[in-house]
């Protein structure tokens, strides 16, 4: 599906960003697959080309718009584990839920050698509600642990002291969020 | 703002991480053998058409033999 999917995305003019299995949070028949379209028209009429493989039973699509990354569409290329999170929160916290995001960043990256590799808007939740997917790469699964909150709020890790306020901020302005955790197919 | 829409699928697949040591020949011939049952015993097969194996466990489903439901 790597070779084909991608292929067939590109010749229907979207870039494919990539297949992802199931670390936790999915059935171990479940993936994801991620590409890129210039519009939402395009998109729908082309997306389901990368899923075009006979080993493919059943699909669920999401839209998504970028936010404030990406800010080029270069298909994600680090080995590790990539976190799929999702976030919902009241559209008029926003503003302030991306000020704390792209702050964090700054340091959370660099301190954990992570990648922010998209904050997504999901098109199928209007205001007032945003709904985001939060798309991000660490080394591996024992440095997404080392970056967890609790671990920043117990003291036991000052890898990223800076990110902390941030991210904990960021939690008390969201209504929910839930992970999935993927490896790269 | 970058002006792209990505799209992201969530796929289920029945070869996802599938990969695992294949028997031989012999041993994959020796494992679908079938050995007649005994005198005054018979030998029932159960085909599962989904792949969800939910509706299907101890509980959810009848095996009926006609109207007569021999296991639940």
């Amino acid at each position: 599906m790597k070779t084909e999917g991608a292929r067939a995305v590109a010749d229907a003019g979207g870039i494919f960003w990539g297949v992802w299995w199931g670390l936790i949070g999915l059935a171990s028949t479940q993936g994801l697959v991620f590409s890129a379209w210039k519009d939402a028209d395009a998109a729908l009429a082309g997306a389901g080309k990368a899923l075009a493989s006979p080993d493919i039973v059943d699909s669920t699509l999401e839209l998504l718009e970028p936010t404030v990354r990406p800010t080029d569409h270069t298909p994600p290329a680090r080995r590790g584990v990539y976190a799929f999170r999702t976030f919902e929160i009241a559209e008029a916290a926003w503003p302030e839920f991306s000020a704390l995001s792209t702050g964090a960043w700054k340091t959370f990256e660099p301190g954990y050698d992570a990648r922010i590799f998209g904050l997504f808007r999901y098109l199928a939740v209007p205001p007032p509600r945003r709904r985001l997917l939060l798309f991000t790469n660490y080394p591996s699964m024992a440095v997404w642990e080392k970056s967890r909150l609790r671990q920043l709020h117990r003291g036991g890790d000052d890898s990223a002291p800076a990110a902390k306020a941030n991210l904990s901020a960021r939690l008390d302005v969201s209504d929910w969020s839930r992970v999935v955790i993927g490896v790269p197919a | 703002m970058l002006k792209r829409v990505f799209v992201l699928a969530l796929v289920l697949s029945l070869g996802a991480c599938a990969s695992v040591p294949m028997s031989s020949d012999a041993e994959d011939s020796a494992d679908k053998r079938f050995e007649p049952p005994a005198a005054g015993r018979s030998a029932l097969y159960i085909y599962r058409e989904t792949i969800f194996g939910v509706a299907a466990e101890k509980g959810r489903a009848s095996v009926t033999a006609g109207r007569r439901v021999i296991a639940n």
